[in-house]
Parts: C-alpha cells; sequence; structure tokens
C-alpha cells in the first residue's frame, strides 16, 4: 500500500531531546534494533514520526504535542457488512474531516492493514468471517509495535459476556450495536484523549 | 390412668370389646308376681338377661340406670300404668322395643299403645311361643336400626374423601348410635400429639378441653393395647381422673382406638352425660363396627391428600419445567434473531442521523428522518429487551432488604400511580428476612409487577394495589394484589410467554413478565399468577431465605 502520507523524519539529536536522553543513548537505540531507522544520503540516521511515536508509546513515554500534532490520524474500520463500514467511515469523517480512514472486510485484511498502517485507532467488530475480532485484538496486544493502537470493540450481540470477553482480549472500549453518532463520536473521543 | 396394671383392678367397670356378645337384656314390667317370675324363668332360659319391675315407675328408673333392649309390660299397673310408662320410655330411648301385655285388652287399648311407639301387644293368658317371637322380630328390628346408623355412616365415608366434611358428620352418628350425648374424634398428629378434630354435643370450648384430657389420659393404655374402654362415671369420683377438671358431668365414657393397618390414628371418645344408662358390651359392640369405618375414613383421606399434594407438587413442577423449557428455546432464538437485527439496524439508525446533519433538508424529509430515527431507536429497545432476556446478566448478588427496595420502587412510580387514582397499601412485618439477591433485578421485577398492575387497574375507581410480604418457612413471600380487569384463564398460562401480551402495540413488548419469571428463577425462587376475571390478579413472588448466593449462570 501506497503512503501517501507527508511524513517528517528525525535525527538523533531531535530524537534525544523528546525523548530527555542523550544522543549516544539514541544511537543505541537504533543500533539495537529497537527504532527503525533509514540513513540519508550523506550517512545521517534519520527515524520517522510516526516509528519514534510507536516507540515512545511502546515505552510509555509522554508523547509531545510537537509530535501529536504532525502526526495525522488514522482509523481503520473493520466490519464485514458493507453498510456499517460506509456508515462508520461516513460518520468518523465528519468528526474528524482531515483522518485518514480505511476499511477492512474481515479479520485477515484487518491484520494486514493494521501492520502497514498503523492506524490509530481501530473500529472493530467481533464477528468477523476468517479471523475474529477477539482474535485480532489478542495479536494486536501481543505485538509490541501494535501494542498501543487504540481498540473500539463494536458487535450486534450487546451482552455483558460479549464487552467481558472482549476487553479481556485487549480492547480499549465497547460499542454494542446499533449505536448513534453521539454515542460513537464520545467513545472515540474518550479514546484519542488518552493516547 | 398410670399403667395398664392399675386397670386390671377397675376391670368391673370397663368391658373390653373381646367379651362374648352381649346378650340382649329384657325388662318385665308387672305388678304381678307370678307373671314376672314365670316371664323372667322363660326368658332367661332361652339365653337373655332378664330383670323385672313392680310397676312404670320402678320401671323408669331401671331403664335410666341400664340399657335395654326391650321392655315387656303390663298395661294396668299401680303407681304408673302402662301406656304412661311406654311414653316415658320413648323418650329416654325410642330405640328401646316395647310390648304390652294385658289380661283385659281391649282394641282401643292397642291402638293407642301401639301408637304411642310399642312394638306389638300380647293377650293374657300369654301363649310363650307367641311372645318368644314376638320378642325375637322386635330385637331384630332394634339391632337393625343401629345397623342403618352404620349403613348411613359408611355411605357418609365413602361419599366424601373431605375430613373436615366428614369427621363432624361421623361424630354427630355416633351419638346418635351410640346415643350418647356427646361425642369428639381426637386424630395423632406428625408430632404425636392427640388433638381434637371434630365433636358434637360439646358447645363450650372448656367441656371439649377436658374431653382431650381425658382421651390424653386414657390414649396411651388405648393405644398400647389396642382395646377400648368403658369408664363407668362419676368420673369426679374415680381417682384416676381426679386432675382433669371439666368431666364430672360424664356418667359413662366410651374410649375407643381408632386402628388402621396396626397404626394407631386416634381415637373416638362419646359419653353419656343426661342418660343414665352407663354403656354397654352392644354399644362397644356397635362402636367397633362404626369405628373401623371411620379409621378407614381417615386413612382413605390421609393416603388421598397424599396424592393429591403429590400430583399438585408433579403438576407444578412440570409446570415449571415447560415454562423454563419455553423460555430457553426462545432465549436462544431471540439471542440469534437479535444479533441479526442489530447489523441492519446500525445501519439505518446510522444513515439517518447522517443524513439529519445536512443542511440542505426540508422540513418534511427531516421529520421522516427524525421518525425512521424514533421507529429503529424502538426496534433497538426490543431487541436490547430479547438479548438480556436470553442472556440474562450475571447477578450481583448481596443482601438485599425486599422491604425498603418496594419503597425505591414505589417512589419511582408515585407519579404514574397517582395520575391512575391507585392506593398502594404496603404491608411488610417490620422483622421480614432478608435475601440474596441482584438488587437491580429484583427492582426490576418489582417495576414490571407495579406497572402490570397499574395497566390492569388504568380507568377504574378505586384501584387498590395491595403488597404484602411474609415469611412462610425457610422462605419470603411477597404478593402483589390488585383489583383490576383480571386475566382470562385461556391467557393466564400465557402471561409468562416471551411475546405475550395483550396490551395495545407499542405500550409492551411482552418481555417483562418473561424477564421477572427468569430473574426470579435464577435467584431460585418461583413466581406465581392467580387471577379472576373481573376481580383482579395475584402475582406472589417466592424467594429463598439463604445464605449463600444462587448460582451465577442463568438457567437459560
Amino acid at each position: 500500500m501506497e503512503d501517501k502520507l507527508p511524513q517528517k523524519a528525525f535525527g538523533t539529536h531531535d530524537i534525544a531531546r523528546i525523548c530527555n536522553v542523550t544522543p549516544p543513548t539514541v544511537i543505541n537505540w537504533i543500533e539495537e534494533g529497537k527504532m527503525p531507522c533509514f540513513t540519508t544520503g550523506g550517512g545521517h540516521r534519520r527515524v520517522w514520526g510516526k516509528d519514534l511515536m510507536a516507540f515512545m508509546r511502546q515505552h510509555n513515554m509522554p508523547v509531545p504535542a510537537e509530535l501529536m500534532a504532525q502526526a495525522k490520524l488514522v482509523f481503520l474500520i473493520v466490519d464485514d457488512e458493507e453498510q456499517n463500514r460506509k456508515f462508520i467511515a461516513r460518520a468518523v469523517k465528519s468528526s474528524y474531516p482531515d483522518a485518514e480512514i480505511e476499511v477492512a472486510i474481515d479479520g485477515f485484511e484487518a491484520g494486514h492493514k493494521i501492520c502497514t498502517l498503523l492506524p490509530t485507532l481501530v473500529v472493530l467488530d467481533i464477528q468477523l468471517p476468517k479471523i475474529n475480532g477477539i482474535k485480532v485484538c489478542e495479536t494486536m496486544r501481543r505485538d509490541p509495535g501494535l501494542r498501543n493502537i487504540k481498540i473500539l470493540a463494536i458487535t450486534g450481540c450487546d451482552i455483558e459476556e460479549s464487552r467481558t470477553q472482549i476487553l479481556a482480549a485487549g480492547a480499549d472500549d465497547f460499542l454494542g450495536k446499533p449505536f448513534t453518532l453521539q454515542e460513537l463520536d464520545e467513545k472515540i473521543e474518550n479514546l484519542l484523549a488518552h493516547l | 390412668m398410670t399403667d395398664a396394671e392399675s386397670d386390671k383392678n377397675h376391670s368391673s367397670s370397663e368391658s373390653a370389646a373381646s367379651s362374648p356378645a352381649a346378650r340382649s337384656k329384657i325388662l318385665v314390667v308387672d305388678d304381678e308376681l307370678g307373671i314376672r317370675d314365670l316371664l323372667s324363668y322363660e326368658l332367661s332360659s332361652h339365653g337373655y338377661e332378664v330383670l323385672t319391675a313392680v310397676n312404670g315407675e320402678d320401671a323408669l328408673e331401671k331403664i335410666k340406670k341400664e340399657k335395654f333392649n326391650l321392655v315387656i309390660s303390663d298395661i294396668k299397673m299401680p303407681r304408673m300404668g302402662g301406656l304412661e310408662m311406654l311414653a316415658a320410655i320413648k323418650k329416654i330411648d325410642p330405640d328401646i322395643e316395647v310390648i304390652m301385655s294385658t289380661g283385659y285388652g281391649t282394641i282401643e287399648t292397642a291402638v293407642s299403645a301401639m301408637k304411642m311407639g310399642a312394638y306389638d301387644f300380647v293377650q293374657k293368658p300369654c301363649n310363650l311361643d307367641e311372645v318368644f317371637s314376638i320378642i325375637e322380630k322386635a330385637l331384630e328390628r332394634s339391632e337393625l336400626k343401629v345397623l342403618l346408623g352404620v349403613y348411613e355412616a359408611s355411605k357418609n365415608i365413602f361419599s366424601s374423601i373431605k375430613l373436615d366434611e366428614l369427621l363432624p358428620v361421623m361424630a354427630r352418628l355416633s351419638t346418635q348410635i351410640l346415643k350418647a350425648d356427646d361425642a369428639s374424634i381426637m386424630l395423632i398428629d406428625g408430632a404425636g400429639r392427640l388433638s381434637v378434630v371434630a365433636s358434637t354435643g360439646l358447645d363450650d370450648e372448656k367441656r371439649g378441653g377436658a374431653r382431650l384430657a381425658l382421651g390424653e389420659r386414657v390414649a396411651g393404655k388405648v393405644a398400647q393395647n389396642r382395646v377400648p374402654v368403658i369408664i363407668d362415671g362419676p368420673l369426679d369420683k374415680d381417682p384416676r381422673f381426679s386432675s382433669i377438671n371439666g368431666i364430672r358431668d360424664i356418667r359413662s365414657a366410651i374410649v375407643f382406638p381408632l386402628v388402621m393397618e396396626g397404626r394407631l390414628l386416634g381415637i373416638l371418645n362419646a359419653n353419656r352425660t343426661i342418660r343414665e344408662v352407663p354403656f354397654t358390651a352392644t354399644d362397644l359392640q356397635h362402636t367397633s363396627v362404626f369405628c373401623t369405618q371411620i379409621a378407614q375414613a381417615i386413612h382413605n383421606a390421609t393416603i388421598y391428600r397424599e396424592l393429591d399434594s403429590k400430583m399438585r407438587e408433579i403438576q407444578q413442577m412440570q409446570s415449571q419445567l415447560v415454562e423454563s423449557e419455553k423460555l430457553a428455546a426462545i432465549g436462544k432464538l431471540a439471542a440469534g434473531v437479535a444479533h441479526e437485527i442489530n447489523n441492519p439496524l446500525t445501519g439505518i439508525m446510522g444513515f439517518a442521523e447522517l443524513m439529519l446533519k445536512s443542511n440542505d433538508l426540508s422540513s418534511n424529509h427531516r421529520e421522516d428522518l427524525q421518525s425512521i430515527l424514533e421507529q429503529s431507536q424502538r426496534c433497538r429497545r426490543i431487541v436490547q429487551n430479547l438479548l438480556q432476556f436470553s442472556r440474562r446478566k450475571k447477578g450481583n448478588y448481596e443482601t438485599v432488604d425486599l422491604g425498603s427496595l418496594l419503597d425505591a420502587g414505589l417512589q419511582l412510580l408515585k407519579y404514574d400511580l397517582t395520575r391512575s387514582n391507585i392506593t398502594v397499601e404496603k404491608r411488610f412485618p417490620d422483622d421480614l428476612p432478608a435475601v440474596q439477591g441482584d438488587m437491580g433485578q429484583l427492582e426490576q421485577v418489582y417495576l414490571n409487577l407495579i406497572t402490570n398492575a397499574r395497566q390492569a387497574m388504568e380507568g377504574k375507581e378505586g384501584g387498590l394495589l395491595k403488597i404484602s410480604a411474609a415469611r412462610e418457612a425457610d422462605k419470603v413471600v411477597v404478593r402483589f394484589e390488585d383489583n383490576g380487569c383480571g386475566i382470562s384463564p385461556e391467557n393466564l398460562g400465557k402471561v409468562f410467554d416471551p411475546f405475550f401480551t395483550t396490551k395495545e402495540v407499542g405500550k409492551g413488548t411482552g418481555l417483562g413478565l418473561s424477564i421477572s419469571y427468569g430473574i426470579i428463577q435464577q435467584h431460585h425462587g418461583i413466581l406465581r399468577v392467580e387471577s379472576q376475571i373481573g376481580k383482579g390478579t395475584v402475582f406472589a413472588m417466592t424467594l429463598p431465605i439463604t445464605r449463600e448466593a444462587p448460582g451465577m449462570e442463568a438457567d437459560l
């Protein structure tokens, strides 16, 4: 999938400042493979903003506004029903006009897109073909690079057991179908406030 | 009576039923010694027990003291003549057969004697063969009368199985058959205690109590030997009964065991208080036949009652089983349907809302979209109820005070109840034990039942909802009694069915009572309904008083 987003890359000194460490520490992180990087033509190491954010979240470091501001919100909507994908996508778009919104129709496609897009938030239906939502949740929570992606689980089986099960699998919140725009907005807003 | 030994000393005044069948007792009344001697001799040699009296007065004295089967009397006698005596005898005991004899007989005297109840009429000088044949016939008839009473008793025994109807009849019949002045039937309850279950001729409680005391005193011995006793009075002189007050009036008493299949069920006590004649072995024999019938009746009734309660229990279990199976099946279906509906409903609600956000909508379109949204919200609530019904939330069990929970519920519905002019009468005892339960779920049941009652009394003058609670053994029962429209018998079996509603469209989902039923079942309780059309409905909810929390999983 082609990345159309304009991205900013950070040098080791910027990273050291953002993370409140010395530049050699940053170089260590890069050399130990903890932080993915690329090299400029001149041999300088650079780290993409989204990779830096993923690293900081992974290590529970506070992400400064400077980084947040230039990070684009990416939503992934996973539902096997086309009408639901369409509606949720439009609902999110109307609240976050600048966000990138992607959709997936089953657990397999969801997994693929989560890994490549590193979305900010996944709206995840539980009953999905191929790999169900619970499985997707568990996989994401085991992967350090995906652990911090917010998950809002949704299901037509709106009962206590579904909520308990999906929250235990690692979802951040739960919303029973059908829901109103307001309910969806509130849940997303709340999750984004706790990035 | 302390022990069986002491009774042996009184055997003279007590006859056991095992003694030889009583001989018929005949009283010969004549002022002529020769006739008395002749008849005495002849009758005695035929096996009758014979006593004599010299005139009417003398005869009556004897009849009051002793029981006679037959009187043979002269008509013309000094002091009191035969006809006067006949009238007096019939007053004392109408069953005593009287045969008149006279040497100066005329048809007129004979007719008047017969009219007064004499059995027959013999002319002196007597043809002894004729006399014997008449005596035999008269005695036969007297026996027949008693047997008729017993026959009537048996008819009663087999026509009614209800002890509370049967036993008073038995008590009454036993006074008639035994010519007693009062009779009581006492039964042994489960705890082995004797209590009076039916009595006749005992108008006040004190005398009844005295009979019970007498019964208790003798019951031990009767139970041990399974042998009836006759106790000759006056009882206040008898040291064995000296501690019992209120039996001074008993001149003669029979205490008879009611035994069935070797088990003592109780006793029958019959007493003579006005009649001076003591009970005889003949009476005891009649009692024996009679008491066998009573015992059989009690036995039958007990068996019937046990069977009846077993049947009820089975029926109740069966209906509960059917109800919960029905709920389980519908629950599964509902869960599946709910899930399938929620998905398309998400789209309907969502797109309607998205369209409503648009600025270029005509007001008509806006209204239409608003309707779509409202109707889909209604679907959402129905589906939510369905899901809740099919997979009930896990209970959060804690100690619940049903009384204060009700207050909270009533507070919530106060406005509705006042508006519908309904008076609520709450009667909860202060010491009502608490139950273990989920506060929220139990409140939901309260709200459902109160709302249903309110709707049943809607538009009625003087709507009254009585909510009462009581402890019953290890359970608490809360009753909701309304005087509303009631439920027809054909609908009564369906009220707990999901989606069954008689309310107009939109007023009820038909799930309230099913959910309530399920909640109470989950709490190991029972929700029952009784109703009479036009009179009102009672919902009774029974919950166990228990320390441990009920199972967390719903049965569905």
